[in-house]
């Protein structure tokens, strides 16, 4: 199949995420779609298998001009996608899932044993060996994606499409994926791969498209691309306006030091320190380990070996109420879920998680409660009517500024800060960094964790690279690149091509 | 990649009792029954438990596929009252019963129909529509009869047949539960709509993704289940030799408990036929055997509760 999308523009409301973005697919040729998180490849491949619709632009097929109303539309005209979240039906087996809305009939029947004889081929043609009764929630993720990919061939898919397939597979199933891939080369099918880890795009991809701010920045055979080419083009940024100055403080005690933790099968052998008045980065890819350490931090789950000293005294925190009683804070990843209720007041929500403090035998202290609750949301300048005012009727900045005066109102000693501007507008970004480094002026210990490398370079004392659960590397934040943290990120240059 | 191993015998005994929890405890139950109480296996006391077991065992065939879907029908029981009551209404307006069972399964399937759309179209959750619908059809069917049963419409034709005949020795209500339970299998396994409402409740996103018309799957769910109640309400209304307005109080819960019991999940993606008949046995082996034990009805409605959170953990367990 040739696949040409031509000028492809997209606004969700007034907001435009795509820029007159061309993609093109030749025949047989295994295309990788790279881009850093935000950078618009979601919505491209979402356009083209027909769950989100373009504003403008033109796609052709084989140079006809096609349109894509549905899922169902794209699958018709043979692309098929295999998600990071797979859409399969974990109770019902392999094959009712391989059959799904395309079953074959006889009369008003299901006739299974031409189904039985079908999936039998095409799992043979790709040499995939699964018990077609089973059902598919007793095979793991990477026989799961399989399963997705012969679905995507009875489906006769010419282009499939495959959102970072690697992520949660072990190297032994990445092997058996790779395997099938090569098979579907030769059988003239055509790919769009995305994926962060690049040595895999140089093993399986022959040419690149790289995103960046909704717009293509990059489309090139890979032949004639390096490692840091790639990463320059997917980062290329200018780190100067964003960040204020960085404030200059000489540390204090130590707050924080780790020492070898582990948690099976979700980091391994991490140690880091952290000092008054210094902030510390984590870096890594999604998956990496990094919000599991922060969970094991703040008392979520336990760490099974290791050490953990608060204070010079040597702790084991068993619950999130001992976390906030040695003086942990934890904005969490997502606030909409679990760091806010959005349908109470700021007040209420800063008073949930203060109540100890606010209350006494079991009633709650309104005077004191008010005065608290202003004097935080006035210090991380929420923009409100009130503290009376609901969370879900302000914007996304000001809800996380919310979650940081709740936390700011247990007066912790160490804040824990996982994508704390994750989907928020530039000004109010600007906001929090200003807020952090007063933050590191007042001698707290900060713990950001993020997947902008803008962000943790231009906040940042020191950053830590998580890479599959273990620290890769240790950078002390003066004279780093940001190709530096994107190579330990994606798992160095032993691949890179000169 | 799996290896497929050969399978030893004691391995595929386990299996199969770890797949067939709700089976083994209806045997033990039969087996514990049948020692305290030698009455219990008698040919008259089986056949009546079974014709105990039909009304909920119809309703909850419905109850199945609403809950396998990933939904909830609380209307059930209200639903059976105003289409027992449209019956006899029917009946009393000198229809003959035939006819009258035509319209009360047509008002049983109407109101599933609404109610379905309202889940479907309107986005409520199912659990509000339907209570919404339980209070109110109980509403129309008092506003119907004027808050009094209409009863008495002989001892012929086939509504007398639907409650109170018999195929040979065997209740007719008992014959058109299993009549029932075989069309509701072939439905649930052999059928695109059957795997449509597995995929639906297993994973309602990827049933959209992958193309299945979940809104016009999820009308005719609930359509089904209303045409269940209403099939139960014609028994119901020929086994008492009247119509109602407070009939089917509670059968909505008790229809839910034989689901659950037979090993469906109300997260939905699972649940069986064959699992759903079972639990309406096992509900009326509860009953019928604490009767023959002389055990107080307050103590019945005690070990049922209990029965239900049981079957519950043990199901999660494997």
């Amino acid at each position: 199949m040739h696949l040409k999308m031509q000028k492809i523009n997209k606004f969700f409301g007034p907001v435009q995420v795509l820029f007159d973005v061309d993609f093109e697919v030749t025949p047989n040729e295994f295309h990788a779609l790279i881009g850093e998180n935000g950078a618009g490849k979601s919505t491209l491949v979402k356009i083209l298998t027909g769950i989100e619709q373009k504003t403008s632009g033109d796609v052709f097929i084989n140079d006809e001009p096609v349109q894509f109303k549905t899922v169902l539309d794209a699958e018709r005209l043979g692309i098929s996608i295999v998600n990071q979240e797979l859409n399969l039906f974990p109770e019902m087996t392999v094959l009712e899932n391989l059959f799904i809305c395309k079953e074959m009939t006889r009369g008003v029947f299901i006739d299974q044993d031409a189904q039985i004889k079908r999936a039998q081929d095409v799992l043979a043609q790709l040499d995939i060996h699964v018990d077609l009764h089973a059902p598919v929630k007793r095979y793991s993720v990477g026989v799961q994606q399989l399963i997705e990919i012969a679905k995507a061939l009875l489906e006769d898919a010419q282009l499939i499409i495959l959102d970072e397939p690697t992520s949660a597979l072990t190297t032994k199933e990445i092997t058996q994926l790779f395997n099938v891939l090569k098979k579907l080369k030769n059988a003239g099918k055509s790919i769009v791969y995305i994926s962060h880890r690049l040595p895999e795009i140089f093993e399986l991809c022959e040419s690149i498209s790289i995103l960046r701010d909704g717009k293509l920045v990059k489309r090139s055979p890979l032949d004639r691309m390096d490692f840091n080419g790639i990463i320059q083009n997917m980062v290329g940024y200018d780190l100067g306006h964003l960040f204020p100055e960085k404030p200059v403080i000489a540390p204090g005690k130590t707050l924080l030091e780790a020492r070898n933790l582990t948690r099976q099968n979700e980091f391994e052998d991490i140690s880091f320190s952290l000092k008054a008045g210094e902030i510390i980065g984590f870096a890594g890819l999604i998956g990496a380990g990094r919000t599991e350490l922060m969970n094991a931090l703040f008392g979520v789950t336990q760490f099974e070996h290791g050490e953990l000293w608060i204070d010079e005294q040597k702790v084991t925190i068993k619950s999130v109420a001992q976390a906030k009683r040695l003086g942990l804070g934890y904005v969490t990843e997502n606030r909409k879920e679990e760091g806010l209720f959005l349908d109470e007041s700021i007040t209420n929500n800063v008073l949930y998680n203060n109540l100890k403090a606010l209350s006494k035998w079991g009633l709650v202290d309104g005077d004191k409660t008010s005065e608290l609750v202003s004097r935080s949301t006035e210090e991380v300048q929420v923009k409100s009517h009130s503290n009376a005012q609901i969370i879900n009727q302000l914007s996304g900045g000001n809800q996380q500024k919310v979650v940081l005066a709740k936390w700011l109102a247990t007066q912790p000693k160490i804040l824990i800060l996982d994508e704390p501007t994750r989907g928020i507008d530039v000004k109010s970004k600007k906001q929090i960094y200003d807020l952090i480094f007063q933050l590191k002026k007042q001698y707290f210990g900060v713990i950001l964790v993020s997947s902008e490398l803008i962000e943790l370079l231009g906040v940042t004392d020191r950053i830590y690279v998580l890479r599959e659960g273990r620290l890769m590397k240790e950078l002390e934040n003066t004279q780093i690149k940001d190709e530096d943290i994107m190579v330990h990120m994606m798992g160095g240059n032993t691949y890179a091509r000169g | 990649m799996q290896e497929v191993k050969p399978p030893r015998f004691i391995d595929t005994a386990f299996d199969f009792a770890k797949q067939n929890i709700p089976l083994i405890g209806l045997i033990m139950l039969i087996i514990v029954m049948g020692i305290l109480s030698p009455a219990f296996l008698s040919r008259f006391n089986i056949l009546s438990v079974m014709r105990q077991a039909s009304i909920n065992g119809l309703i909850a065939f419905g109850m199945t596929i609403v809950i396998i879907s990933g939904g909830i029908d609380l209307s059930v029981g209200s639903s059976l009252a105003l289409s027992g009551m449209v019956a006899g209404l029917l009946m009393q307006s000198g229809l003959p019963s035939s006819l009258a069972i035509l319209g009360a399964l047509a008002s049983g399937a109407l109101v599933g129909t609404l109610i379905g759309v309202l889940i479907a179209k309107g986005k409520l959750p199912p659990f509000i529509a339907t209570l919404g619908g339980m209070i109110s059809l109980r509403g129309l069917t008092l506003m119907l009869s004027g808050g009094v049963p209409v009863s008495r419409f002989g001892d012929t034709g086939l509504i007398a047949w639907m409650g109170r005949g018999y195929v040979w020795f065997i209740p007719a209500p008992v014959v058109i539960l299993f009549l029932a339970f075989a069309v509701f299998t072939v439905i649930l396994k052999k059928t695109v709509f059957g795997k449509h409402v597995y995929a639906i409740g297993g994973n309602e996103k990827g049933a959209l993704l992958s193309g299945i018309n979940v809104e016009k799957n999820k009308i005719f769910i609930y359509m089904i289940s209303g045409l269940m109640s209403a099939l139960a309400a014609v028994i119901l209304t020929s086994r008492v030799n009247s119509a109602v307005p407070t009939a089917g109080e509670m059968y909505e819960l008790y229809a839910i408990a034989a689901v659950v019991i037979g090993g469906a999940s109300l997260s939905g993606g699972r649940g069986k036929a064959s699992g759903t008949i079972i639990g309406a046995f096992i509900i009326a082996i509860i009953n019928n055997g604490l009767n023959l034990l002389g055990v107080s009805a307050y103590i019945q409605l005690f070990v049922t509760g209990l029965i239900i959170i049981i079957a519950v953990i043990a199901d999660r367990k494997k």
